[in-house]
């Protein structure tokens, strides 16, 4: 028997549903192929659910309503619309087909419409092939780290040397990131000097010069807390980032990188070949006449040398260590560090896991918030490079604004300098993917019937770029699947 | 992490929000089920650890399955039920009636739709046991995340109102307060009538207008349950049909509609004078006064942008002259709310213009003309102010205004040959040979109105000799029909503020702008797309009066036939909610919101559950997770996804 492809299909309770009855009343014959959800209107569709069905094995996804003018919440359908146009571009660079996302239209009467749409899709679908998401790509993340020898040591369980007496002992290390995070360290001015005084540092090598032998000289638990910026991108930061957290009686990600993958993690749009070819390889300033690339050894100068590896895709630091605390945003305010610090250095800890910043959305303190219309429609994009601005809510202008869904405590940040908010600070607690939420958020703010809403979503540049700016790595489709197929 | 939290839970404990045994039941459906599902393989409970009960019966839905059902549900203290048999829109209620008559919520029930959506398409048994295995197992996880949810029912309002106080509006507010509804007419205008009462006489039988319109219009304003607005505009409605919040913005009339007797003094002192818009630029008027000779209301009213006060001058004349000191000059605006359960749309049209000439006059133009109230006091007037000697009267519209284009305008020719028995009366375009008219074009020309031959070449007024003229084409060619005075009907145009008003309602327009009154069946004439929002009269595109008035009638009665007064209805269940410890007032799901239930309020979402359809859209659109939907939460729905796709190939 044939694979056959597993559909997850959201069917709106007025049209679409009704059809698929009627189908099966008529006795269609159509593939079985569909996994039904059914829910009140194709309007209640986030686009988070189309993203977990990719991630937990569909092969394609389904999104069926009534037709635009029948919706019987009035135009539901067309937010759906305007969410699927959107989001199937962001899943189109994140290298998953758009034939496996559908939207499609049938009304409660149209039966044989509906059948069709099904044998349509499952026909794209099966000549696509599976899609396999978390093999082909969860798991290539997995094998990356799990065939790390070293992870094996992590694996046991830590047992920390009681508390050193005296200072508190701090690290500062950075993983893949720009050294903005470690420039906001210096940014916290006097608060810097009070804090030097109060700690002693073990680990900084942006100011100090410590080896990895020093840190690997200490005791387990032996830092009492350890700040670590950066996404995990090569096998040496995994190393790191094992030995940290070996170390570290508290282990804080520190910053958006850290936190959620940063603008690091858009490289996960991209194949690891490509971006090596793209640095070591295509460009012309680059002489490399023997093509080597990272990894491989060289031998100059009387040594044996090499460069560490890329992973497959880059990480968040808590998709390979467990995280005690997140201090968010690219880079952090100098505020929520300084909240931060004297809260974990007072011992007055949130539970673990915790973000340490407001669980409040950017609006709530935006200049603009007065601005707001009752009613936000896009009817035009603008961008803020290229259009005239005033000083009103900048969704209500057309520009794409991650306010909405992003958390508070960059303040005086981006929104304060007159720019749109990026979302470096994250989702708020219990969004999973904050990207996803946003986009949602836009694409329902497009203004207009089908075509016009399908328009906007075509003229938006970048969306995975736009919605994931700062945390494509902890996406519920984080990285791109490899080509081939699985295994 | 809504999805990773429920997966690998089938019951949840009370930080779920849920707790209980649950109960898994197929049903044969006679000789529906089973014959392509292995229902044998998913009836063994060894299958289902997380059900407490798991059983199967022939029929379910009958009298014997509904009383089994209920025995299992008490006798193993069930407190949630998966069904799986036909669709939930077959049964859903029937099984819910049971949970809710053994004590349990009616809403601790999920359906799984094995018959319609499985069973009934065919293909391998295997693969279809397979696929209904991870539909149960799907159904069994969201059931054991459902929610209670209390019933409160509300009371609809069976109020309307009516838009537009011309033949459709006033028709339909008739109807409605004889029977018995309390009606608001809102009229953008300071005069009830709408066009209709700025004619004299009216096609086909040369009716006298007010005299038709005057009493009905009268019987409006004494009517005790319909309320009058003038000088008002929609300005927000929310809610659907039984409970739209209605939001009304109504201009300042400077004057006390209860003092004023409507003598016209306050007029004959006002120095301000401006165009006066029911003259079609042939007149001015004063800034103070009645807006015509027997207007009703019968009540003055100031023209703010003219007044001379208002523009800061020392100017009270129109004060001292009012003797029952009925001028207010206050100038502020008022606003209403309404609590309406349906909305007739009777905005009506705008007639048709044509670019201003001498010796050129709109169908509009002439009729105002032809009015003994009107600029010229019933007399034809052409270039120079000059009667005319020849007047020639056409269309371009026939197409786009229908019947009313053609009965206008040989109407006119009629009216102009009674009023100028000398004058040489021509109709030019054609109209003589449309099917329906020839009888009575016929009769025109015994009369000794001329039908000019050929067709109207575009329908533009040109030049000739001095004269304005018609381009005609026929056989032999084109050539140019000239007169003193020209007559064009020129297409109607939707009235002022119509695409706003489709805007507010949602309700579609037409290429030309006029409401579309899509109706779900030809049986519910002027009924919208929008439930409990009618379009009645020439809102909906242009038509003559009689029409008008049928349209009003019409929606009148699918009101009375759809809103009982002191009919009670269920609040909406599935109404979302907004958590506001997570909002920041964003306004994205306001935004979302097709029925304005949503409202942001101290920079917080607030939901009006009245308003609440419970569509779940501003759940999916919220981007903090504070906005959700009853029974369709994020973490239900994300448990169901995980289920559908866990474990196997």
């Amino acid at each position: 028997m044939a694979h056959e492809p597993r559909i997850v299909a959201f069917l709106c309770n007025g049209c679409a549903y009704q059809a698929a009855d009627r189908a099966g009343q008529a006795k269609l014959a159509y593939p079985q192929s569909l996994l039904t959800v059914r829910v009140m209107c194709t309007g209640r569709v986030e686009p988070a659910f189309v993203l977990q069905a990719f991630r937990e094995g569909a092969d394609g996804v389904l999104v069926a309503g009534c037709h635009p003018g029948d919706c019987h919440y009035v135009d539901g359908n067309l937010r759906a619309a305007a969410r699927h146009a959107v989001l199937s571009r962001a899943l189109e660079q994140a290298g998953i087909e758009p034939a496996r996302f559908r939207i499609a239209w049938a009304s409660a009467t149209e039966a044989e419409r509906f059948a069709a749409e099904v044998r349509a899709l499952t026909g794209a679908v099966r000549a696509l092939g599976p899609l396999d998401y978390r093999a082909r790509a969860l798991d290539a993340v997995e094998d990356a780290i799990r065939l790390a020898p070293h992870r094996l040591e992590a694996i046991e369980e830590r047992v920390g040397a009681p508390r050193a007496p005296g200072k508190p002992r701090v690290a500062f290390w950075w993983n893949a990131s720009c050294g903005g995070c470690e420039e906001a360290v210096i940014d916290l001015g006097d608060a810097f000097a009070a804090l030097v005084e109060k700690v002693d540092v073990v680990l900084w090598p942006v100011a100090l010069d410590f080896k990895r032998r020093d840190v690997e000289a200490l005791p387990d638990g032996g830092i009492d807390v350890a700040f670590v910026n950066g996404a995990v991108r090569l096998t040496e930061q995994d190393e790191w980032a094992q030995l940290l957290r070996r170390k570290a009686r508290v282990l804080v990600a520190f910053g958006a990188c850290a936190h959620t993958g940063g603008v690091v993690g858009l490289g996960n749009l991209s194949e690891p070949q490509e971006i090596l070819d793209a640095a070591y390889r295509a460009p012309a300033s680059i002489s490399n006449p023997d093509a080597v690339l990272p990894g491989q050894r060289v031998r100059a100068a009387g040594h044996d040398l090499s460069l560490p590896t890329l992973l497959s895709s880059a990480l968040p630091l808590g998709a390979v260590v467990q995280v005690d605390y997140t201090i968010p945003g690219c880079p952090p305010s100098p505020a929520v560090i300084g909240a931060a610090v004297d809260r974990i250095l007072s011992g007055d800890l949130p539970p673990a896991g915790a973000v340490l910043a407001p669980n409040a959305p950017l609006c709530g303190t935006c200049p603009r918030r007065d601005s707001r219309p009752e009613r936000i429609e896009v009817g035009a994009l603008r961008r803020l490079a290229t259009s005239a601005l005033d000083g009103t809510c900048f969704l209500a202008q057309g520009l794409v604004c991650l306010g909405p869904g992003t958390r508070q405590g960059c303040q005086p940040g981006c929104v304060e300098a007159g720019m749109p908010c990026r979302g470096c600070f994250g989702p708020l607690d219990g969004v999973r993917d904050g990207g996803a939420a946003m986009l949602s958020a836009f694409a329902s703010l497009l203004a207009g019937g089908e075509d016009d809403v399908r328009a906007l979503a075509a003229a938006l540049p970048d969306p995975a770029g736009t919605f994931w700016r700062y945390s494509l790595a902890a996406a519920l489709v984080p990285r791109r699947p490899r080509k081939g197929g699985p295994g | 992490m809504s999805h990773e939290e429920t997966r690998g839970t089938a019951t949840p404990g009370p930080a779920g929000g849920t707790a209980g045994r649950i109960g898994v039941y197929f049903c044969r459906c006679g000789p529906n089920l089973g014959n392509l599902i292995r229902l044998g393989e998913l009836e063994d409970p060894a299958a289902w650890p997380s059900a407490a009960d798991v059983a199967t019966h022939e029929v379910l839905c009958s009298g014997d399955g509904r009383a089994w059902l209920a025995g299992r549900i008490r006798d193993r203290g069930l407190e949630r039920v998966v069904v799986a048999a036909c669709s939930p829109r077959e049964h859903e209620q029937t099984f819910r009636a049971v949970l809710a008559a053994e004590g349990r919520s009616p809403f601790h029930l999920q359906m799984v739709n094995l018959r319609e959506q499985v069973e009934w398409i065919g293909g391998d048994a295997g693969q279809v046991t397979e696929k209904s295995r991870r539909l149960v197992h799907a159904a069994l996880r969201r059931v054991a995340l459902h929610r209670a949810i209390p019933s409160v029912e509300v009371e609809v309002s069976a109020d309307v109102l009516v838009v537009g106080g011309g033949p459709a509006g006033v028709s339909a507010a008739l109807a409605l307060a004889h029977g018995d509804r309390k009606v608001v007419l809102v009229e953008r205008e300071r005069v009830l009538g709408g066009l209709a009462n700025q004619l004299d006489e009216v096609f086909p039988q040369l009716e006298c207008a007010s005299c038709f319109m005057e009493p009905a219009l009268d019987r409006v304003l004494h009517a005790p349950r319909i309320e009058v607005l003038t000088g008002a505009t929609v300005e927000r409605v929310r809610g659907a049909h039984g409970a739209f919040r209605v939001e009304v913005a109504i201009r300042a009339r400077g004057v006390d509609p209860d003092a004023c007797l409507g003598c016209g003094e306050c007029g004959k002192a006002c120095p301000a004078e401006v165009p006066d818009p029911l003259a079609a630029g042939l007149a001015t008027r004063r800034a103070i006064g009645l807006a015509y000779a027997g207007c009703l209301p019968h009540v003055s009213a100031v023209d703010f942008a003219a007044c001379r006060r208002a523009r800061g001058e020392a100017c009270d004349a129109c004060l001292k002259a009012c003797a029952f000191g009925a001028v207010t000059l206050d100038p502020a605006p008022r606003a209403r709310a309404l609590d309406v359960g349906a909305i007739v749309v009777a905005t009506g049209a705008a007639p048709g213009e044509v670019p201003p000439r001498e010796g050129v006059l709109s169908s509009y133009q002439l009729e105002r003309m032809l009015h003994p109230d009107g600029p010229t006091a019933g007399a034809v007037r052409g270039a120079g102010g000059r009667e005319p000697a020849t007047v020639l009267l056409a269309t371009p519209a026939t197409e786009e205004d229908g019947e009313l284009a053609a009965e206008e305008v040989l109407k006119l020719a009629r009216l102009v040959r009674r009023r100028l028995p000398g004058a040489e009366v021509t109709v030019a375009g054609g109209l003589e040979r449309i099917p329906s008219l020839a009888r009575r074009t016929a009769a025109l020309a015994r009369e000794g109105i001329r039908f000019a031959p050929g067709a109207l070449a575009g329908g533009a007024v040109e030049e000739d000799g001095g004269r304005p003229a018609l381009r005609l084409e026929d056989a032999g060619g084109e050539r140019l029909e000239a007169a003193d005075l020209v007559v064009v009907h020129a297409p109607s145009r939707p009235a002022e503020g119509t695409a706003a008003l489709a805007r507010l309602l949602r309700i579609g327009t037409s290429d030309r702008g006029f409401l579309l009154d899509r109706a779900a069946s030809p049986f519910e004439p002027t009924a919208t797309r929008i439930a409990g929002v009618y379009v009645a009269g020439a809102a909906a595109g242009p038509r003559p009066i009689a029409r008008a008035i049928r349209d009003g009638a019409a929606a009148a009665g699918l009101v009375l036939a759809s809103l009982a007064a002191g009919e009670r209805r269920p609040l909406e269940p599935l109404a979302a909610e907004v958590d506001e410890a997570l909002c920041g007032g964003c306004g994205v799901c306001a935004s979302a919101c097709a029925f304005g239930a949503i409202s942001v309020r101290a920079g917080e979402a607030k939901v009006e559950a009245v308003l609440c359809r419970g569509c779940g859209t501003c759940a999916a659109a919220c981007p903090t997770g504070a906005a959700s939907a009853r029974h369709f939460t994020r973490a239900q729905i994300a448990a169901e996804i995980s289920a559908l796709l866990a474990g196997g190939a």
